[in-house]
């Protein structure tokens, strides 16, 4: 187990560089000149030249990138264009606001979403089903922008609960986490209504019923357990599309987060400060992925055995395939 | 076994995630739709609202700025909105009275200009101190305007031998007769620093400032706010408010919000398109002034940087067909609401000398027709118009695409993002006509003309039209090194005319500059060129 952790860390030192190479050739090659950005439209050449001096703007793209991935791996992460600090105690400012918001994101998504499937799918075709599918319904169309300003307007604006601004207190983060956390809980709701639905038709199913296992019982321990493998998985997507999120919702709601900074870098193509931003985000989700895999051996003790294989193929050769029946 | 303990670990792993998670937000995580959310919470919300309403008389200040300042370091300030907390910390020898216009004494107690308009002679006031607790000398000033003013290089390269004459005088001589130097020193760039400390820490100085104003530097929280609080020993008394917070807020629609619900108490720069609902509410103000930025359907009068030539170089006819198809008073409502009326000269209308009641160009389709077979286009005819893809921009760029197709013009519009359009067209001078707005520094012609209709500034980010006009240097010129009012207005008179009768360029409109405020501050202000005086402000 220990041994397969450490190959997927292994395994996204590649990802990493891959993602951050094309970030990095998207936002060099495409055109605009940082220094002109940052210095405004009416710069003096003189100051310019010695902007992209300084930026190293003027080096050979391959050399600049090599540059700046050697000195990631050094835990240097390049100074900010914009405002010539280094990115990494920037980043680490940041990094917090977005974790509460994207965590609380799954979190509450997961809490609200998974029982909310259940429920629907044990009480098919009942009112709370058909309020839960139109709940999900409306939660997947509505775009998180606009639901975000409606939430400001009516929370903050007519009702006075929520500041409209800021991080001072967990009260900011109130709004921001419900509204990212809409569409998530919506598929996190389908995904275990019908995963839930499939179970139940089981024959295994119709065979505890019939030994006359009680039916809270039955659920939880037969349906819910077979059915839990893709309501992981959809969390665990859920993360990246919560990154995603975060860079709308931390602008609506004002967090100085990631998102907000990946926003303000792009502006002014800051280099440094976007492909790291992005390499952040990708080791986050990484990570993430990787949480959930292991989570996925607990539930389904079948799959754990595909991660120990290569050792155990060596001494034991059959015993996977003994487990497996 | 085996299943259960494993499914033991998989319910905690699962449980801490979410407990890890939703200890964030709440004690229960039992919220649903985001009105239960909301639910959980009402108690202490209602705290929230007492402790506004209790506070017995407010005295602070948090203003929004559309992004995050770069520095506070006066001389590399490059965006306006820099400008408001480097001038609320720092000061410059003499100030511009936003209301009248007029050049008033500040750190220099009082000035010579010589007989014939060269040497300069300031002398410094005593006893001002830094916020360090230093005291402010004549070394301080000569440090600043040789080692930090003079990197803007474009205006100060005219000041030379910046000199200490005694302990509280300083002079310095200049290389030609410029009427408008006090107006350049009163600016950002000539905000005067501690040569002491700035040295320690040149490079920190700009997350860590040091001046003599009304208001002091507290702290800076990244992408989040700048503090600033209230100088206790400020030579001409402490001021009103007892801080003031730049906040981020980069949303119009969030920062309108934060505004009625007073989470902020000002923004800037606040949409034309917000400003009934704002004038409705008898809680918030709506501050306007003239003319912030000058507008401008320019034409490139030159080359691109391939050697083609521009359409329009030297094809006055085709310039004129189309000036004369287009309608500016429909333009001003499609783009700016009928925020400002429809402009003229080339300048904003608070520049010294203006000249009122200039005729400019008027909207003449049968003209632009005739003038359109003059230029050799009897058929119609093509071009391409480069914007960027802000509204400000596109706006009225697709008013004019609508009117030229009237007249069988038509007009492709390409809308870049920012960088990319600096580049080709500021940069490059690759496109033939765009929409570009110019903002002056100081109420003077020369602002505006001096870098865009030059000759002599032919060069990236400067006379990007490539206005290349004897007549029109000569103008500038003399308007420069003028100190006679009826030989200045004259020059603003003859610019306006060359452009008018040249058709270099047609200006739309001067866009005024705007500020949302809750109606309980007093002494509001906000000048053309964006600058506020905090002192002056209060609750």
């Amino acid at each position: 187990m220990f041994k397969f952790i450490l190959k997927r860390l292994l395994l996204m030192i590649p990802v990493i560089i891959g993602i951050s190479f094309v970030i990095f050739a998207i936002v060099s090659l495409t055109p605009g000149d940082p220094a002109q950005l940052i210095l405004g439209a009416d710069a003096d050449p003189v100051l310019l030249q010695a902007k992209r001096e300084e930026f190293g703007l003027n080096d050979n793209f391959f050399m600049r990138y090599i540059k700046y991935i050697t000195g990631v791996f050094r835990g240097d992460f390049g100074k900010s264009y914009r405002t010539g600090l280094p990115v990494l105690g920037e980043l680490l400012l940041r990094l917090p606001h977005t974790t509460i918001i994207a965590l609380g994101g799954i979190g509450l998504s997961v809490v609200v979403g998974v029982p909310l499937g259940m429920i629907s799918a044990i009480k098919q075709y009942s009112f709370i089903d058909y309020f839960a599918r139109t709940l999900a319904l409306l939660l997947t169309a509505i775009p998180v922008f606009w639901l975000g300003l409606l939430m400001l307007l009516f929370f903050v604006l007519k009702l006075r609960w929520f500041p409209a601004t800021g991080t001072g207190s967990w009260r900011n983060y109130v709004l921001p986490v419900v509204a990212l956390a809409a569409s998530a809980t919506a598929t996190q709701t389908r995904t275990t209504r019908s995963a839930m639905l499939e179970a139940i038709r089981q024959d295994y199913v119709r065979t505890a019923r019939a030994k006359g296992i009680s039916e809270p019982k039955i659920m939880f321990k037969h349906v819910l357990k077979n059915s839990i493998l893709p309501v992981i998985t959809i969390a665990g997507m859920n993360v990246g599309v919560q990154m995603g999120g975060t860079v709308v919702i931390e602008n609506v709601f004002n967090i100085p987060g990631m998102g907000n900074m990946l926003i303000n870098s792009v502006r002014v193509k800051d280099i440094p400060m976007i492909v790291s931003t992005i390499i952040m985000v990708a080791f986050f989700i990484g990570v993430m992925n990787l949480i959930v895999d292991i989570i996925y051996t607990f539930v389904d003790p079948r799959l754990k055995t595909q991660y120990v294989t290569v050792k155990k193929k060596k001494d034991q050769p059959l015993i996977p395939a003994q487990e497996k029946i | 076994m085996r299943i259960r303990k494993s499914f033991i670990i998989i319910i905690t792993v699962l449980l801490s995630i979410f407990l890890l998670a939703s200890c964030n937000k709440k004690a229960e995580p039992a919220a649903t739709a985001p009105e239960k959310a909301a639910e959980t919470t009402a108690e202490t919300a209602g705290e929230t609202s007492e402790e506004i309403s209790a506070e017995p008389k407010k005295d602070t200040l948090v203003i929004a700025l559309p992004s995050e300042p770069v520095t506070l370091h006066p001389s590399t300030a490059a965006e306006r909105i820099t400008y408001l907390p480097v001038h609320a910390i720092h000061e410059t020898l003499v100030t511009e009275n936003y209301t009248t216009g007029e050049i008033e004494p500040r750190l220099a107690e009082s000035w010579e200009i010589s007989e014939d308009g060269l040497k300069y002679t300031f002398k410094i006031r005593q006893g001002i101190k830094f916020h360090n607790g230093d005291p402010l000398t004549a070394d301080d000033v000569v440090y600043t305007l040789n080692e930090i003013s003079s990197k803007i290089v474009d205006v100060y390269g005219l000041i030379k031998n910046v000199t200490k004459v005694d302990e509280n005088t300083v002079s310095f001589e200049m290389e030609y007769q410029f009427s408008p130097i006090l107006y350049l020193l009163s600016n950002t760039q000539s905000c005067i620093v501690d040569q002491e400390y700035y040295e320690k820490d040149p490079e920190g100085y700009g997350r860590n400032p040091n001046g003599t104003g009304p208001f002091k530097f507290k702290s800076w929280l990244s992408g989040e706010n700048i503090v600033l609080e209230r100088n206790e020993d400020y030579w001409r008394g402490p001021a009103p408010l007892a801080s003031i917070t730049f906040k981020v807020v980069p949303e119009e629609a969030t920062k309108l919000i934060a505004l009625e619900s007073g989470d902020i108490d000002a923004y800037i720069q606040a949409s034309l398109t917000n400003k009934p609902i704002v004038e409705e509410n008898s809680e918030l103000k709506w501050i306007e002034t003239s003319a912030g930025q000058v507008f401008t359907l320019a034409f490139n009068n030159g080359t691109h940087s391939d050697g083609t030539k521009s359409v329009f170089a030297d094809n006055k006819a085709l310039r004129e067909a189309i000036v004369f198809a287009i309608d500016k008073n429909e333009i001003v409502s499609l783009a700016i609401d009928d925020a400002a009326p429809p402009l003229y000269t080339p300048f904003p209308t608070f520049i010294q000398n203006y000249p009122a009641n200039f005729e400019g160009n008027l909207y003449n389709v049968e003209k632009a027709k005739e003038k359109l077979i003059e230029a050799g286009y009897p058929d119609g005819f093509k071009f391409t118009m480069k914007t960027t893809s802000q509204p400000i921009y596109a706006k009225p760029a697709e008013a004019i695409q609508g009117q030229l197709a009237k007249i069988g013009i038509e007009m492709e519009l390409i809308q870049m993002e920012r960088g990319t359009y600096l580049q080709e067209v500021y940069q490059n001078f690759d496109y033939d006509a765009t929409i570009w707005a110019v903002s002056c520094d100081y109420p003077d012609m020369d602002s505006g003309a001096y870098k865009r209709f030059y000759s002599g500034n032919i060069a990236p980010g400067k006379n990007y039209m490539q206005i290349n006009d004897p007549a029109m240097d000569e103008a500038i010129m003399i308007n420069r090194s003028s100190q006679d009012p009826a030989e200045k207005a004259a020059q603003v008179l003859k610019v306006s005319e060359i452009i008018r009768d040249e058709v270099y360029a047609l200006p739309l409109y001067a866009s005024p500059n705007t500020m949302a405020v809750r109606s309980d501050l007093k002494g509001v202000n906000i000048n053309y060129g964006m600058m506020i005086d905090f002192y002056l402000w209060s609750r």
